[in-house]
């Protein structure tokens, strides 16, 4: 037989005060955790796995940043490779014009001839001078001016072209452990350079009918396409490098958000189950209270 | 004849005496809900005997003394566990404060499970994402030096990383004005009950001359005030063997000797607040060692995690200023710094007055889009600092502002869970005194009707042996 415990009458009203204030408190918690859908909100809910939290969101923050300038290093690839392309059919269809007029052709159709490579010279010195968001693709870090620039006669022909671009490099993150650099480098350039300048030697050479000049332009231009094909071909390493790379950030953010959940999202079920049990307390407590607290010896005194 | 009047008057004693019992009983059952009240009782015994011409007689019942149910170790243990209980309720209450200035929240209805490249929640976040928001604008300007929308976005982080220290920095401010306000005003509470304990000394030693431990009530409440008390600040009571009923309050000084702040009916030494410390003020200028009530508690968050947060947030806004200056100004060009060079504390940082979105520069070079001061100061994010090596910090930026935060959400963790143990032991030791000097209203009612029976009983006896002496009287006729 268990000992018989006085009680004293305020200390049952003691305790189902800090008993239904405790469950009250546990209700509240269990409600705020269903509510937002997390079981941490601030670090001393469980300092632990908040500091994971905080230090998995701060990652999430850089691999977001890393993806703009991913995203960007993208465009200004894409945009290259597009001018490039433009520049390589340039290239392509002056060599053929040099193939088809260095066996010799009439002065008439040297001229009609000279005539579309000044066009084709005009789209070479464009392409070169293509800009994304108003900076030139291919002038380096100098892109307060078009890189390619031209000399012109009176009638607006073009009679030389410069390069006033930079070799330098301007490199950004766009990962963790990965920088690019999207614009094409000092030495691609100066091949654009040498591959305009060939268009417009092919121009010169038809325009005085010399199939010498014309022939050694279409050599010189037949090595521009091929070093346009390589700047090609770095660019599009370049931009599988940056697509790889935004991969990789969205992984990794995907992965980190799982992480982050782990620590921080609330168990739904099992936090619903718990608020059932502890309302099924609370109930329970207070039909009791209820019960026990009609009930004294003053009720029987007459 | 004489056997009757003694009967009569021992009826009478009996009376009296039971209807004091019921008076008792009814003390105690006003006294239901008084926590500081212990049940009382009248202890009964034979008023003695006499010799008279029949032989020895009883001279009937006396109440020898009424007591209270008072346990003196469940007492002390009551007094002790209050001590604890305020310090760290203070401790808690504090700790979240500090917690709640530094305001760092995890959000998670903020992020989305998949990047986004056009994502941007603002600067809604705290210091954390400020750090965050401002070196990633730095990497975004990296990556597009002439993008003037990129150079605004900088500048507007800068501003939303200074203005959130600016902020926690001052909520810090708030929080230590407002612990030295709670310290103020529970010195004020400590010296009224000091005032009160030497009233009630002084009563007791009045009430108590010859009958020593009568004055309940007067104990009852004494013991109240001791236990109100133990909730602002630590202190020891002595008894003073010279004078039966009187105690002496006390407090160790620093140095660890017994400083008295009540003797007997008076009060020598005050408790007194200088800004820093406690110190007795009166018969002693003593630095006090307040280390529990909430006193204690509330100093030891002041001097310890708020002031380690202030000076751990101090080190990190120093650390960025002079690194991002460094990094963005290597030749320590005048008028050319990213943070005004003063600003090395939370409160003080701010952006240099001569940077504007015009003159944000990504290089030192003429070529426009050149990037090597902005890929500098974006680097800064990942650098692992020393104070070995003379740094401000230990680690990185983010990984040195989320030290700061969990050190104050584990002191917020550890005075929550040690208060609950503690809230537990006082309940149960409250408990433990209510099982043994509580008022039961069921044992009051029983106890009641049972003097009620005693006091007829008694009644009765009285009116029989008024009918014999009125037959007695008759037989005169």
């Amino acid at each position: 037989m268990s000992e018989i415990i006085r009680a004293a009458s305020n200390t049952f009203t003691t305790d189902l005060q800090m008993n239904l204030m405790k469950l009250n408190g546990r209700q509240f918690q269990l409600m705020a955790q269903i509510s937002s859908g997390q079981r941490v909100a601030v670090a001393s809910d469980d300092p632990a796995a908040a500091a994971r939290a905080i230090g998995y969101q701060s990652l999430q923050r850089d691999l977001t940043q890393y993806q703009k300038n991913a995203q960007r290093a993208e465009n200004v690839l894409n945009m290259s490779v597009n001018a490039i392309q433009s520049l390589k059919s340039t290239v392509s269809r002056a060599q053929e014009i040099a193939t088809v007029t260095q066996s010799g052709v009439s002065t008439r159709n040297y001229t009609d001839y000279a005539k579309e490579v000044n066009q084709l010279l005009e789209q070479a010195v464009s392409s070169s001078n293509s800009e994304y968001l108003d900076d030139p693709l291919f002038a380096g870090t100098a892109t307060s001016a078009s890189p390619f620039s031209t000399t012109r006669d009176s009638n607006g022909k073009i009679t030389a072209v410069t390069y006033v671009g930079n070799s330098g490099s301007a490199s950004f993150s766009i990962s963790e452990n990965a920088m690019v650099d999207p614009h094409t480098g000092g030495a691609e350039n100066n091949k654009m350079l040498t591959a305009i300048n060939n268009i417009l030697n092919l121009r010169d050479a038809l325009e005085s009918s010399n199939t010498t000049a014309v022939t050694s332009s279409q050599t010189a231009l037949i090595t521009s396409e091929n070093d346009i094909v390589d700047s090609l071909s770095t660019m599009g390493a370049k931009l599988m490098r940056v697509q790889t790379a935004k991969s990789q950030n969205s992984a990794s953010y995907q992965n980190l958000d799982k992480s982050i959940s782990g620590d921080v999202d609330a168990d739904m079920s099992q936090t619903i189950l718990e608020l059932n049990k502890i309302q099924t307390a609370y109930t329970a407590a207070m039909q009791g209270a209820a019960r026990v607290m009609s009930e004294s010896l003053m009720n029987y005194i007459r | 004849m004489s056997g009757l009047f003694s009967g009569l008057k021992q009826a009478a004693t009996a009376l009296d005496i039971h209807a004091k019992q019921a008076t008792i009983a009814g003390n105690n059952i006003a006294n239901l809900n008084n926590d500081k009240y212990a049940r009382q009782y009248a202890i009964i015994s034979t008023a003695g005997s006499t010799l008279a011409g029949s032989g020895v007689e009883s001279l009937g019942i006396e109440i020898s003394t009424i007591q209270n149910v008072r346990n003196v170790i469940l007492d002390n243990q009551i007094v002790k566990e209050g001590m604890v209980q305020g310090s760290l309720k203070s401790q808690q209450i504090f700790s979240a404060s500090i917690e709640t200035a530094i305001g760092e929240k995890i959000d998670r209805s903020q992020t989305t499970s998949s990047i986004s490249t056009t994502s941007d929640n603002g600067s809604t976040g705290g210091i954390a994402q400020g750090i965050d928001d401002f070196f990633n604008a730095f990497k975004g300007l990296s990556a597009t030096p002439t993008d003037s929308s990129q150079k605004v976005v900088l500048v507007e982080k800068a501003s939303a990383l200074v203005s959130k220290l600016n902020l926690v920095s001052s909520r810090l401010a708030t929080v230590d004005a407002s612990a030295v306000e709670t310290i103020n005003g529970d010195v004020n509470k400590v010296n009224d009950l000091l005032g009160k304990i030497a009233t009630f000394n002084t009563a007791i030693s009045r009430l108590e001359v010859g009958k020593p431990g009568s004055a309940l009530e007067v104990r009852d409440e004494l013991q109240g005030v001791y236990e109100e008390l133990a909730q602002y600040v630590n202190f020891n009571v002595k008894p003073i063997d010279s004078s039966p009923g009187n105690v002496q309050v006390v407090i160790q000084d620093t140095s660890g000797n017994d400083i008295v702040l009540v003797n007997k009916g008076v009060v020598d030494n005050a408790l007194n607040y200088n800004g820093t410390s406690f110190v007795a003020s009166g018969t002693s200028s003593a630095t006090l060692d307040v280390k529990s009530g909430s006193l204690g508690g509330v100093q030891s968050v002041r001097t310890g995690v708020l002031a380690q947060t202030q000076t751990q947030l101090n080190a990190l806004t120093s650390q960025i200023v002079g690194s991002v200056n460094t990094a963005y100004n290597p030749t320590s060009a005048t008028g050319q710094d990213f943070f005004l060079s003063t600003g090395t504390t939370a409160a003080t940082i701010a952006l240099d007055p001569n940077l504007t979105v015009t003159s944000l520069k990504t290089t030192n070079t003429s070529a426009a889009s050149a990037n090597e001061l902005a890929i500098a100061v974006a680097g800064l994010v990942d650098q692992t600092f020393s104070t070995g090596s003379g740094a401000s910090i230990n680690g990185t930026f983010t990984d040195y502002f989320n030290q700061i935060n969990t050190g104050v959400a584990k002191e917020v963790t550890s005075a929550k869970s040690a208060l609950s143990g503690s809230d537990l032991a006082l309940q149960s030791y409250k408990k433990q005194r209510a099982t043994i000097g509580g008022v039961s209203l069921d044992e009051e009612v029983t106890n009641l009707m049972r003097y009620q029976k005693a006091y007829q009983a008694s009644a009765r006896v009285m009116s029989v042996i008024s009918q014999l002496m009125d037959e007695l009287v008759g037989l005169v006729r």
